[in-house]
């Protein structure tokens, strides 16, 4: 009987032995088929006894007295499976997480739309975002230093498990993580991770970086919104209308730049240039180059080269508009330290205004100090006229009298007091002007009638066109000056130009002269005769 | 340093003001005569004053007379018209320390502000 039994007690074990199995197959007689017998049955398929779960194998025993001619199966026992250790990883915080989920979509999506396959986005309506600016969306995530993005946890070493037969399912012990990254981020001791630098943040799989360049592989449009920068910025494609890229180093786009403000406080290259509509802004740090420049405001602290044209802008440029291929044509161009170019206007006749050797801020200032010096000097002329009259009057003075010379030597010396700064401040912004600027217009090619060239104290409007070589400067009595640079010879502007002398500017001369004495302030204001 | 102008003429303080301004002293606090200045003196405490003599209310002799019942070490520098010999003595029994006569230069004022507080610190 018991071979019989043996024989319908069948056991079998789940995945890794982790379960027991028991079936109960027909055939045996339940009268005598007891609880211990098949505890006992059950022990012998190895099953570590310890595991057995009784009432199981009980409700199995019952289940199977209660239908004995079906058979039954049940589990009976059950292991533990091992908890193997965690490996180590980067755990960013819920806001980088984020941010750098945007900033991967927003790539994709703008090098999407960049080789054709996405069509480009458009600023959504006010009514779906309300107070919502899509150009302000920017999705790069820029970080500052010292800003913690995450942590790195340490691998854990997990917990043995056993199975159904007592043995023991040993754990594996969690991977070690190996944070790549550079000097641009920090592990701390503590498995913090921190940022050290300003700039973009990357993240793809153990590496973690700032990048001190933003690469933005499309354009410039509502895929990135406004771009505002500390580092270099590199725009693959162009820069759409409206759109702001603002960096603290150098800018470079490589494809057009429409009605859009670009703001750099070091150089700004412009593969191919910009179309600004009269829209377009450029404040640049350092140096400009370009390759044209169209409908642009521009504010250049450095030099600016552009190679082809400069038309129907406002440009200043403090230091040398160096360009001997270019063309200005229409619009307003100045450059403190000079400016070289192929032509000036055009043979239609459009109105073009060059401006140079001028820094209108330091004139100014220059005007404002010697306009002070005639005040001062009728306060003391007039104190020391009364004082001259009171002294006349007699030794003896009344007590008003002596209060009177009182507040009239208080004037003396206070007029005398502010004179000296006033004159050192004037002769030193005269002297700045002077370092910082060079008066000189160099045409290669030709200077067109229409053409205004702004020139010391001088207008000179240029009524026949002039062929060059030529350079229009100043002599040196501060007149101007043209040069033919083919021969070599010399003629006053005046000879071959409408030359005036124009208040627009101050006449740095007359204010020499008025800083050393030797003139009053009415000299610069008066235009020639 | 706290300092102390007693003069009926704004001008005349603003004057005073002026000149120990450009010696480093910028806190001043002013009166318009000897009872005005009486009734300042002792929340102010100035560590030095200089008085009118001719003024409405109370003359700046009598204001030195009596600050000087309470207060014995506070230089005093009358500034004022009355140049007579005998005023002057007057001036100096009262208790003042040095004495300046209108018209004045900004330069002289200041010399005198100097060799007074000099002397002053010299004698504490």
């Amino acid at each position: 009987m018991a071979d019989g039994i043996d024989a319908c007690v069948q056991t079998s074990f789940g995945p890794e032995r982790l379960t027991a199995v028991v079936r109960l197959v027909p055939g045996i007689d339940p009268a005598q088929f007891d609880l211990n017998t098949l505890l006992a049955l059950i022990a012998s398929a190895g099953i570590d006894a310890k595991l057995i779960n009784e009432p199981a194998v009980r409700q199995l025993l019952e289940n199977y007295k209660a239908n004995p001619a079906q058979g039954v199966e049940g589990v009976v026992a059950e292991g533990c499976a091992a908890e193997h250790g965690q490996d180590g990883r980067l755990e960013l915080t819920p806001e980088f997480d984020e941010a750098l989920d945007r900033q991967r979509e927003a790539k994709r999506r703008n090098k999407a739309v960049a080789e054709g396959q996405e069509k480009p986005p458009q600023d959504a309506t006010p009514a779906d975002h309300e107070g919502v600016s899509h150009y302000d969306q920017s999705p790069f995530c820029i970080v500052k230093p010292g800003v913690t993005i995450g942590r790195v946890h340490e691998p854990t070493q997990g917990t043995d498990g056993h199975d159904v037969q007592g043995k023991v399912l040993a754990a594996k012990e969690g991977k070690p993580f190996k944070l790549q990254c550079d000097d641009t981020i920090e592990l701390r001791a503590d498995g913090t991770v921190v940022t050290r630098v300003h700039g973009q943040l990357e993240h793809a799989g153990s590496l973690v970086r700032v990048l001190p360049t933003l690469d933005i592989e499309g354009y410039v449009d509502f895929s990135t919104g406004h771009i505002r920068f500390p580092g270099d910025i590199v725009v693959q494609k162009g820069v759409r209308d409206n759109f702001i890229v603002e960096s603290m180093q150098a800018v470079h786009v490589r494809e057009l730049v429409e009605a859009a403000h670009i703001q750099s406080e070091d150089n700004v290259l412009l593969d191919r240039g910009m179309a600004g509509r009269e829209k377009g802004r450029l404040d640049v740090g350092a140096d400009l180059q370009a390759k044209y420049l169209d409908g642009a405001t521009a504010e250049i602290a450095g030099d600016c080269v552009v190679a082809k044209e400069i038309t129907n802008c406002d440009v200043r440029v403090r230091g040398r508009l160096a360009s001997p291929t270019c063309a200005i044509v229409g619009g307003s161009v100045s450059a403190s330290r000079g400016i070289e170019v192929l032509q000036v206007g055009t043979g239609a006749g459009a109105v073009t205004e060059v401006i140079v050797g001028k820094i209108e801020e330091l004139e100014q200032l220059a005007l404002r100090a010697s306009e002070m010096i005639p005040a001062l000097e009728a306060r003391l002329t007039k104190a020391e006229g009364r004082l001259k009259q009171l002294a006349s009057a007699g030794a003896r003075k009344t007590s008003q009298q002596a209060e009177e010379l009182t507040e009239l030597q208080f004037e003396v010396t206070s007029a005398q007091s502010q004179m000296q700064p006033v004159i050192d401040a004037l002769l030193r912004t005269l002297q700045m002007i002077d370092r910082a600027t060079l008066p000189e217009l160099v045409v290669h090619r030709r200077l067109h009638a229409k053409a205004v060239v702004w020139i010391g104290a001088f207008k000179a409007e240029i009524t026949d066109e002039l062929k060059g070589p030529l350079r229009v400067s100043l002599d040196a009595s501060g007149d101007p000056v043209l040069t033919d640079l083919t021969t070599e010879s010399q003629v006053p502007l005046r000879q071959i130009a409408r030359v005036v002398r124009e208040t627009r500017f101050p006449d740095l001369a007359a204010l020499q002269a008025i800083a050393r004495g030797e003139e009053s302030t009415e000299a610069f204001r008066r235009p020639a005769a | 340093m706290r300092i102390m102008l007693i003069d009926d003429s704004k001008t005349m303080r603003n004057i005073q003001k002026s000149v120990l301004s450009q010696l480093g002293y910028t806190q001043v606090e002013e009166a318009c005569d000897g009872q005005d200045a009486l009734s300042k003196v002792g929340a102010y405490q100035p560590e030095l004053l200089l008085v009118d003599w001719n003024m409405p209310n109370m003359d700046g002799l009598t204001f030195v007379k009596t600050f000087r019942q309470q207060n014995k070490s506070v230089p005093i520098i009358m500034v004022t018209t009355e140049a007579e010999k005998s005023r002057v003595i007057d001036a100096i029994k009262a208790g003042v320390n040095n004495y300046v006569v209108k018209p004045f230069t900004p330069d002289l004022l200041s010399q005198r502000i100097s060799e007074t507080l000099a002397k002053c610190q010299a004698a504490a």
